[in-house]
């Protein structure tokens, strides 16, 4: 705590204080194993990226790089830990739309999402789909629309994150459509495809397996782009709505590192993602991987953030004041 | 049929028993040791396995995913620290059996009735698969809400006390489940501001601070003289089970093995669930259900072999559908989908080879297990034999040590010591603590589902009664209510 507040009291301070250990810690950087902290549990998709990632910055660093699931606190802990983490170049931790935008304005936490953390870059970005039961009434996003003006019609999908572009085909088509929050993105893709609610939206990692078995239609892609597998599914954007569900991810140092030592890491990270075998390994994950630096990737976040908050605070989602 | 012998062929190569065995050992390994669960084994394995043949890598993974089925049993029985959730309902009568010098039979008849229940699941895997898949997807909101409840009626057939008590720490058990963020809106409920509390109590924290560490306080608390409570272990067979023991084990593993099978297939708790299920289902159908909690011989074999079943039975979704049943099935999911395998409806035209090895490779883990662990039970229970003075302060540090390395977050070790004194507590005053754990696991599941249910019907509860599915379920949860008050009303009065 005493330590943030140091951070926060004054850059000028905080320069003076680290100058001197600075220099010497660049030299030696890294000096022991580099901790990648993810909040998302063993198995996530961010985790078995975090996984290809490590892998292959250990060679470009020529140290030890080790994924620390600081899973809890509804998604709070990690991004918490990594703010409050010494910034001495051997803590990296994820820092996406949870830690920048969602988990802020969902609860109190102990850190200022814009000034704790110093973006290295991004490496992928989760690619979102609309889909619904392959023997319904939905064909077409055109049938979910007008059906979805004649009454009530129910998706499921497991978090904020996903859903942007949902409400915002709600708000341009006048139809209406209630979220039905799933624990899960599979169990979410499950339950559209058993019927129980009439449509979802997740990423081309969970409902690929079901659309290939040919129980789940594929309507179409919520992100920028279409799928390059199924080049045929036009994006919402193509079909005339500009509604689009964004899920990049990427890694941040601790605000106050040493920065001869993050020019290096920036260089590995821009590095890694340049090497065929890593981006190809993501890829099979369904994640599409991308590469922004830190800068691009912080401006990116904020503009999602814009999109973000009037629907947590629609859904009830948001933090109350205090 | 035949499909299945390409498979036992892809298997029976030396490599690949060789990376089933390691599997099936580490397994064994990692459920010995609490808190060092399947989930980080495998997570930390994983980056290893890429170079791997796909194969062999599913079929090392998959080995310490039903290895730990195995292994959890160990410290359940011998020193009450469940080591995964699903062997909690072991802590119960498994250890009292040990403290009656029964650790080698009750080794042996969950190691047996592990082997049996694990075999049988196989076969339901290799049989009958894409129908059991279809199962899985008419469970909706409303389907689950109304298992749950019927899950939850088993409180009443747990108890060894009385009602109201029995009542109470089911609410405990409840209250417990909803610290934590809300799981439709994310609101943080009842989390007093401390970020660690914000996903809720885990349940490694809570069941090793419930079971292990409040073993811990008892034995502290006792005069040297009662020290010797334990017997060591009597001749190298010890591990048979009487003729008498194993009699009366035979109606509840084969009970044990289908229910645990069926219920294992739904994701979402399946294996606990199962476990506790057959339980109160022993219970229900024993004799002699006074012996219930003081080592009852039903109560370690029905429960034992569920949970086996169930870890079996979890693979038919994920195989079959890619909808994984837990945590640890997502992992490997994952898993597959990085060595580019797509579990799911079409890996039977596509990958088939994959499909039946993995299968096969089962067949063959299992008999590993067995011929495994049979003759470490003589070492396990020499345990026992350490002094007191030594085992106790070993059992805490083993209890803490996996509490921390569960999920590596210091707050579960407080949250575990707290529970260790609750426990301590309400064991004094004779309480039921798995019905705490039954109530917490299922709760929160129950509470999702209704909400999910009524989100979907816009607030009309008819919902629960929209399927057949769903209304056999509450017809059911309403008979289990019914026959479970009964005879205590009778037992009461008389």
């Amino acid at each position: 705590m005493l330590r943030r507040a140091v951070l926060k009291g004054g850059t000028a301070l905080t320069a003076a204080s680290l100058a001197t250990p600075a220099i010497a810690q660049s030299a030696k950087w890294p000096a022991r194993e580099i901790s990648l902290i993810n909040p998302n549990a063993p198995g996530a998709s961010t985790d078995l990226t975090a996984r290809i990632i490590a892998q292959a910055l250990e060679k470009r660093l020529n140290a030890t790089v080790i994924v620390k699931n600081v899973v809890g606190g509804a998604g709070a802990l990690g991004p918490t830990t990594l703010a409050q983490s010494t910034p001495d170049g051997h803590t990296i931790g994820l820092v996406a739309i949870s830690s920048h935008v969602a988990v802020p304005n969902m609860m109190n936490v102990p850190y200022d999402p814009w000034k704790a953390f110093d973006i290295i870059g991004q490496v992928a970005a989760l690619r979102y789909g609309i889909g619904a039961r392959a023997d319904g009434p939905i064909k077409s996003i055109e049938d979910l629309v007008t059906q979805g003006k004649q009454k009530q019609l129910t998706y499921s999908s497991n978090n904020v994150t996903n859903v942007v572009a949902m409400f915002q085909l709600a708000k341009l088509s006048g139809a209406k459509f209630r979220w039905v929050v799933f624990p899960g993105g599979v169990e979410s893709v499950t339950a559209a495809i058993g019927g129980h609610v009439d449509a979802v939206i997740q990423t081309v990692a969970e409902m690929r397996p079901q659309i290939e078995a040919g129980k789940l239609r594929f309507l179409a892609s919520a992100a920028e782009a279409r799928w390059p597998d199924y080049p045929d599914v036009k994006t919402l954007r193509e079909l005339g709505y500009d509604a689009v569900s964004n899920g990049p991810f990427g890694y941040a140092f601790p605000t106050g590192v040493d920065p001869a030592i993050k020019e290096r890491m920036d260089k590995a990270l821009a590095d890694v993602m340049k090497d065929e075998s890593v981006t190809s390994q993501i890829a099979k994950l369904g994640i599409q991987p991308i590469y922004r630096d830190g800068k691009e990737y912080g401006a990116l976040l904020k503009k999602i953030e814009t999109e973000l908050v009037p629907i947590l605070k629609e859904t009830g989602m948001a933090k109350k004041p205090a | 049929m035949e499909a299945l012998l390409g498979g036992f062929a892809t298997t029976l190569t030396l490599d690949n028993l060789f990376y089933c065995f390691v599997g099936a050992f580490l397994g064994t390994v990692v459920g010995i040791l609490p808190g060092l669960g399947p989930l980080t084994t495998i997570a930390i394995l994983l980056p290893i396995t890429f170079k791997m043949d796909v194969t062999s890598a599913i079929i090392m993974l998959s080995g310490i995913y039903y290895g730990v089925a195995y292994g959890g049993t160990v410290t359940s029985v011998l020193m009450r620290i469940p080591g995964e959730a699903s062997s909690v309902v072991t802590c119960l009568d498994g250890y009292e059996m040990a403290r009656k010098g029964r650790a080698g039979a009750a080794l042996g008849i969950a190691g047996l009735g592990s082997f049996f229940a694990g075999t049988v699941g196989v076969i339901g895997i290799s049989f009958l698969s894409p129908p059991l898949a279809e199962l899985v997807i008419k469970f909706g909101p409303a389907e689950y809400a109304m298992l749950m409840l019927a899950g939850l009626t088993m409180v009443t057939y747990m108890s060894s006390g009385s009602l109201p008590r029995a009542l109470l720490m089911a609410a405990f058990g409840l209250l417990l489940g909803t610290i934590g963020s809300d799981p439709l809106n994310m609101t943080p409920r009842l989390t007093f501001g401390i970020l660690a509390l914000g996903d809720g109590v885990n349940l490694v924290p809570l069941a090793i601070g419930l079971f292990g560490l409040s073993e811990v306080l008892f034995m502290a608390r006792q005069k040297p003289d009662d020290m010797k409570v334990l017997p060591p272990p009597s001749h190298l067979l010890g591990f048979m089970p009487s003729r008498e023991e194993a009699r009366r084990s035979v109606g509840p593993v084969v009970r044990g093995t289908f229910m645990g099978f069926l219920v294992g297939l739904l994701p979402g708790g399946g294996a606990v669930l199962a476990s506790f299920l057959s339980y109160g289902m022993e219970r229900k159908l024993s004799k002699n259900p006074e012996e219930f909690g003081k080592g009852a011989v039903e109560g370690l074999a029905g429960p034992e072999s569920a949970n086996n079943a169930g870890t079996a039975g979890a693979f038919v979704p994920l195989l079959c559908m890619g909808i994984p049943a837990n945590a640890v099935t997502a992992l490997l999911l994952g898993a597959f989908i990085i060595h580019g395998v797509t579990p799911g409806p079409t890996i039977l035209e596509r990958q088939p080879e994959i499909f039946w090895g993995v299968v096969a490779s089962m067949y063959i883990g299992n008999v590993m297990l067995l011929i495994l662990n049979l003759p470490l039970i003589g070492l396990f229970v020499r345990i026992l034999d350490i002094p007191r003075a030594y085992l106790t302060p070993m059992i805490l540090a083993v209890c803490l040590i996996g509490v921390y390395s569960s999920n590596g977050n210091p707050a579960d070790v407080v949250i575990a010591v707290i529970f260790g004194f609750v426990g301590y507590g309400l064991r004094r005053h004779g309480f039921d603590l798995g019905i705490v754990i039954l109530a917490y696991v299922l709760g929160p599941i129950f509470e999702r589902s209704v909400r999910q249910s009524l989100a979907i019907s816009d607030g009309d509860p008819m919902i629960f009664l929209h399927s057949y599915l769903s209304t056999g379920f509450a017809i059911v949860a309403v008979g289990l209510l019914i026959a479970g008050l009964w005879p205590k009303r009778k037992k009461a009065a008389g």
